[in-house]
């Protein structure tokens, strides 16, 4: 694919594109992640339908922010071959207003999933109280929300100006490139770099403040220092999978045609090189409080790890986000076969949801059967749905590869 | 009597070192090729068969989880140093010891590996080798018939060799 076909297959899908996001498929996914949550509600399971809830909150947020990431560290890598894949990354960010929205609920729920709120724990009150920490989390929310959009809507920009330099820029976009220069695309560019390294250090710091205020907190005696960035790693570890999920889609576009089995290479390289992150995040902190055995610290893992159902859960998970995938990923020929590497995605994600589920359920509402049912189900549907909506959105309006960076010449044809 | 010539060119530019493979790829012709640098273009004109080094680094690595395992197994077992508690032989610990072995295993193994599948080491002079391969030329050796040599060096020279010598 050379420069002039890619032009041409953008502009032909901007153009052509179904603006129309609301596909029945989709409003069934929403409404019954909705009716879910009402009947769990109405039957009395509130506190279920909303450790449920918070389960997927904390998965999709990190999957969506993990996905800008990934875009804001190739930036930052100058990564060649990442750059045909850059604008699917960034495409996630379409969902994280929504998040902000969807915290609401968490707040309006709040006093049944965090236990301190009712019962404050003396020595900590200061900082666990509810005020604090629903300031803390949407502060985090919204700042990174606030970058990843600056960021996102600069890049897109830089795009619709190279694509439509010298020729009529449609109507719709014209909002979008008011008071733009075509002539200082080197200088904004540079500012990409500069918003990059704010957002990777943003991100580090909200993400372990998310973590330990939504999933840590629950257990309000429970600490491990480590925890924050075991969080926001496997947050990156989802986004890598989610994008490749994503880009095993966008081949069937005419513009997709620019993802070849080089660049699902290097994802599965780089998912392959995170489950091993993940899985050694995990083991620092399992292998440091299982030799320390102080009850206060060890009771949180006995419970996941050694007390039905959580058990056989955490075998689970260990076996689908680390040796499943690490024995999969060794293979050459698999990672870049995209049905292939969409279905082991796919695995490693449903690995995280299970092990966010470890991470909560048993300090919210606890179980003694398997704890995956109805609610569960139609809940993460429900959130799936909100998911694809906005990413669909995003896909049908925008252009989908980054044509106006520097560096995707490395990936044309006729161009070095 | 005819006797076999070597051709031996060099080349600066690994898009040219790329063409003259194909090119006497598609001919069918047996040649020898030096690279200072590896560069998977090349490896690909080349189309090599894919290299048995990962199966000794394979093998070494499994080996060495083993291993590792059953040395701590084995010394706890034998010592039964207890302390808070806790069971002598458990596999939590272990896995440290386990992940080290693996890979310093493993690295040797493909030392090993190495070594055997390059047939080091080797006494044999090298035909048509110059010391420039190993620094910033790539090289690739053809042998001819004397008949042939006139046509082959020039169209070495036409697709952008620096140097052709005969041996």
């Amino acid at each position: 694919m050379n420069r002039e076909q890619l032009r041409q297959a953008l502009v032909g899908s901007i153009e052509t594109n179904d603006i129309s996001i609301f596909k029945p498929y989709l409003i069934a996914l929403i409404a019954v992640g909705v009716f879910g949550f009402a009947v769990g509600i109405l039957t009395g399971d509130s506190q279920l339908v909303l450790q449920a809830y918070l389960i997927n909150f904390v998965f999709w947020i990190g999957i969506a922010q993990g996905a800008v990431i990934l875009s804001v560290v190739l930036r930052l890598t100058n990564a060649k071959w990442g750059r045909p894949i850059m604008r699917l990354a960034e495409s996630a960010s379409a969902f994280l207003p929504v998040t902000i929205l969807l915290f609401i609920v968490v707040m309006l729920g709040g006093e049944k999933l965090f236990i301190w709120i009712n019962e404050p724990v003396a020595h900590k009150a200061i900082y666990l109280n509810a005020p604090f920490m629903y300031s803390r989390v949407l502060v985090s929310l919204l700042l990174m929300t606030g970058l990843s959009l600056i960021y996102v809507r600069n890049s897109i920009r830089n795009d619709l100006a190279a694509i439509y330099q010298g020729k009529l820029i449609p109507e719709r976009f014209r909002k979008l490139l008011a008071n733009y220069d075509v002539n200082r695309i080197d200088s904004s560019n540079e500012k990409q770099t500069t918003l990059s390294v704010i957002i990777t250090i943003c991100y580090a710091v909200c993400y372990s403040l998310l973590a330990v205020d939504l999933i840590m907190s629950l257990d309000p005696h429970w600490i491990s220092t480590l925890f924050g960035a075991y969080y926001f790693i496997g947050c990156f570890y989802t986004g890598i999978a989610f994008t490749i999920i994503m880009a095993s889609f966008f081949i069937e576009r005419p513009e997709g045609k620019i993802v070849g089995s080089k660049q699902f290479h290097d994802l599965g390289k780089l998912l392959f090189g995170f489950a091993i992150v993940n899985g050694d995040f995990f083991y620092s902190q399992f292998l440091v409080i299982w030799y320390g055995n102080l009850p206060e610290e060890t009771h949180y893992i006995i419970e996941r790890t050694q007390h039905q159902p959580w058990e056989t859960i955490a075998y689970i998970v260990l076996f689908l986000s680390f040796v499943a995938p690490f024995i999969i990923l060794l293979n050459k020929k698999i990672k870049m076969k995209p049905i292939a590497m969409r279905w082991i995605s796919i695995a490693i994600l449903l690995g995280l949801w299970l092990e966010r589920t470890l991470l909560i359920a048993p300090s919210v509402a606890g179980s003694t059967s398997f704890p995956i049912g109805w609610i569960q189900i139609t809940i993460t549907l429900g959130f799936l749905g909100i998911v694809i909506t906005s990413i669909k959105y995003f896909w049908s309006k925008f252009p989908m590869v980054v044509y106006g960076d520097p560096l995707l010449k490395y990936s044309l044809e006729g161009e070095k | 009597m005819h006797t076999k010539k070597i051709i031996s060119a060099s080349y600066i530019y690994v898009d040219d070192f790329v063409k003259v493979i194909k090119h006497f790829k598609s001919l069918n012709r047996k040649f020898v090729t030096y690279s200072p640098i590896p560069n998977h273009e090349i490896e690909e004109a080349l189309g090599a068969k894919k290299s048995k080094i990962g199966l000794f680094t394979l093998a070494g690595g499994i080996i060495g989880l083993i291993s590792g395992f059953s040395l701590a197994g084995f010394t706890a077992a034998e010592w039964n140093l207890i302390l808070g508690g806790k069971p002598p032989v458990t596999l939590i610990p272990f896995v440290v010891i386990g992940f080290e072995f693996t890979i310093l295993f493993g690295a040797l193994a493909t030392l090993l590996g190495l070594i055997i599948n390059a047939k080091l080491p080797s006494y044999k002079k090298l035909k048509g080798y110059k010391p420039e391969f190993s620094v910033d030329h790539f090289g690739i050796i053809i042998e001819a018939e004397e008949s042939e040599l006139a046509t082959l060096k020039d169209s070495l020279l036409g697709m952008g060799a620096k140097e052709v010598t005969y041996e």
